[in-house]
């Protein structure tokens, strides 16, 4: 007989405390790294406001509300992706299927086609993702159900229809319009400052919070409809909670980032190569490696000489870690 | 006292009838054998009972009470369902699974097992006999070791009924009895009501009370075995010549064409 528990729970807090600290050591390069290199005992006087004021400058007003903002937006998008591939239990969900990406996308092209205020952005783009997944949400609704598959194929629709509008609307704009909305499109962290954070942090701590304690729902819903429903579950409020939570971290992490690819969608494997399928584990997990994921990305896109989005960066590196999990699929359960 | 009791009862799918105006009652400490042929209805009469489908007429009375009148969790503490597949790749371990069965006695913000939880988790793993494996991963262990750590999720519930769909399709003919004795076992022991779908009719008559027989979404017959169980009747149902006898171990039936 194998004590699988405690190997389990070992496994658990030793991977932990590995990727917390990596994710610390990223944090620290993230600081340091960029067009000006702040070596480490400036790092630290800088971070303690002391020492040489310019060096103070680029941590406090550009470099640390950046950070936070990858931290944040990674590990909300790494929950997000967690949360509805078990809610949909299907490991190709990303944050984006619901029609986040659609929505706020639509409303971030709108309002820089147009020419509206721009510091507006990341509210209008939160509003946008929300109302969108709302839409979705009810066009899968039959009675007191939320069908799942109307539910896939409601984003896939609604994805199509407003992505035909943003497109329509990027044709008739300027050229340097289109050139600021590809950078949201894509999904970017350059110029992110305090009021970004300020206004999503609470939003993400409180649903990250929430988040975890839906282990239990998905795992009741991994036993199948039947079983889970005879044990009491709820599938309607149970959908509509974890699709809840996991439509306001996507809605916050696309109003900090733009519409970053890829970490909603490869994390949650991450997680799950790593610690198996149980949601207690999978959970807290995604949302530690999708904030070192992001972190990473973002220090990466900024060492070479000219910074590239870092939604490049996670889809160039993504692209072809998904692949090679695709292709390793057949030895680990979803 | 009448644990369930179905009057008039119809329920299906989207509007389409699939089971039509059912009676029956089971008391406690019952086994009832739901028989039929493919088709017939009988997972869908249970998902009905189970309110895992919505009820189209008729009522449903759970210890003498309509069963409207009970929240899901207070049914779900009431009526344990296996259905025909429990087969989750979830990676946690036996105990963790059966952890689950105590889901309808926690709310939302509720995780910890208190004293009574662990009671009735270690009550459940010793009935069906499966204790020894309860911290190994339910992939590592066997389809019938797996089949009992189900009705031990099951049992967790503390329910006083049991409904089982199929539950030893796939099990080999020394689990199915097991198994079935285990339940037999468990109906003495804790004086809770049975009933269960079985395609094996020898089966059904040994361990089943009473029967009811389906046919296209009716009741074909309701009664004891010995009123459901013989030559006319089984050629009724299932349009089947055979050959029925008295055995030590209930009736024995003999497919003759």
């Amino acid at each position: 007989m194998r004590k699988n528990i405690n190997l389990k729970e070992i496994k658990f807090i030793s991977s932990f405390m590995i990727l917390f600290i990596l994710l610390i050591i990223v944090s620290i390069f993230s600081l340091s790294k960029g067009s000006v290199l702040i070596p480490n005992k400036d790092l630290w006087l800088a971070i303690f406001q002391k020492g040489d004021q310019i060096n103070q400058t680029i941590i406090w007003e550009l470099r640390l509300p950046r950070l936070i903002a990858s931290l944040l937006v990674g590990s909300s998008l790494g929950m997000s992706g967690a949360l509805l591939q078990g809610m949909l239990r299907n490991g190709l969900a990303s944050p984006y299927l619901l029609g986040i990406s659609a929505g706020s996308g639509l409303v971030i092209v709108f309002f820089i086609s147009f020419g509206l205020i721009q510091t507006f952005i990341p509210f209008a783009a939160w509003i946008g993702a929300i109302f969108t997944t709302l839409i979705v949400f009810v066009l899968s609704k039959d009675g007191n159900k939320i069908v799942i598959e109307r539910l896939v194929l409601g984003g896939v629709a609604i994805s199509s229809l407003f992505g035909a509008i943003q497109a329509t609307l990027l044709l008739q704009a300027e050229d340097g319009r289109i050139q600021a909305a590809l950078n949201w499109l894509i999904g970017s962290l350059n110029a992110r400052g305090w009021q970004e954070v300020k206004f999503t942090t609470l939003p993400i701590l409180i649903a990250l919070f929430i988040g975890l304690f839906l282990y239990r729902q998905l795992n009741l819903l991994s036993l199948g409809d039947e079983l889970s429903v005879s044990l009491g579950t709820s599938l309607f409020r149970s959908r509509c909670l974890i699709g809840a939570i996991a439509t306001l971290l996507a809605a916050c992490a696309v109003s900090i980032g733009g519409l970053i690819g890829f970490i909603g969608l490869i994390v949650p494997h991450f997680s799950r190569l790593l610690i198996g399928n149980d949601f207690k584990y999978v959970l807290p997990f995604s949302a530690l490696i999708g904030a070192l994921t992001l972190s990473s990305a973002d220090l990466i896109s900024r060492l070479g000489p000219i910074e590239i989005p870092v939604g490049i960066v996670t889809a160039l590196l993504g692209a072809p870690v998904f692949m090679i999990i695709l292709y390793k699929r057949s030895n680990y359960k979803k | 006292m009448e644990n369930l009791k179905l009057v008039k009862f119809s329920t299906g799918y989207a509007n389409n009838f699939m089971v039509k105006s059912i009676d029956l009652s089971i008391k406690n400490g019952e086994w009832l054998g739901v028989i039929g042929p493919n088709g017939s209805g009988k997972s869908t009469l249970i998902k009905g009972i189970c309110r895992i489908i919505k009820p189209f007429h008729g009522s449903i009375y759970l210890k003498e009470k309509d069963i409207s009148k009970y929240t899901n969790k207070l049914i779900s503490q009431t009526i344990s369902f296996l259905p025909q597949q429990c087969n989750s790749n979830l990676q946690i371990t036996v105990k963790e699974l059966v952890a689950l069965g105590r889901s309808p006695y926690k709310d939302f913000w509720e995780f910890d097992l208190n004293k009574t939880d662990n009671e009735k988790i270690c009550d459940a793993l010793n009935l069906v006999d499966i204790y020894d494996f309860k911290d190994t991963f339910i992939s590592q262990i066997s389809g019938g070791q797996r089949q009992r750590a189900y009705l031990a999720l099951a049992l967790a519930q503390d329910p006083e009924i049991l409904i089982l769909d199929e539950p030893t399709t796939a099990l080999d003919l020394k689990y199915q009895i097991k198994f079935l004795e285990i339940l037999k076992k468990l109906k003495e022991k804790k004086d809770i009501s049975i009933i269960t779908i079985l395609h094996d009719l020898n089966l059904t008559s040994r361990y089943a009370e009473k029967i009811l027989a389906l046919k296209n979404g009716i009741s074909a017959g309701y009664g004891t075995c010995d009123e459901i169980i013989n030559e006319k009747k089984i050629k009724d149902i299932f349009d089947v010549n055979v050959l029925v006898t008295d055995t030590p171990y209930g009736k024995q039936i003999y497919p003759i064409n």
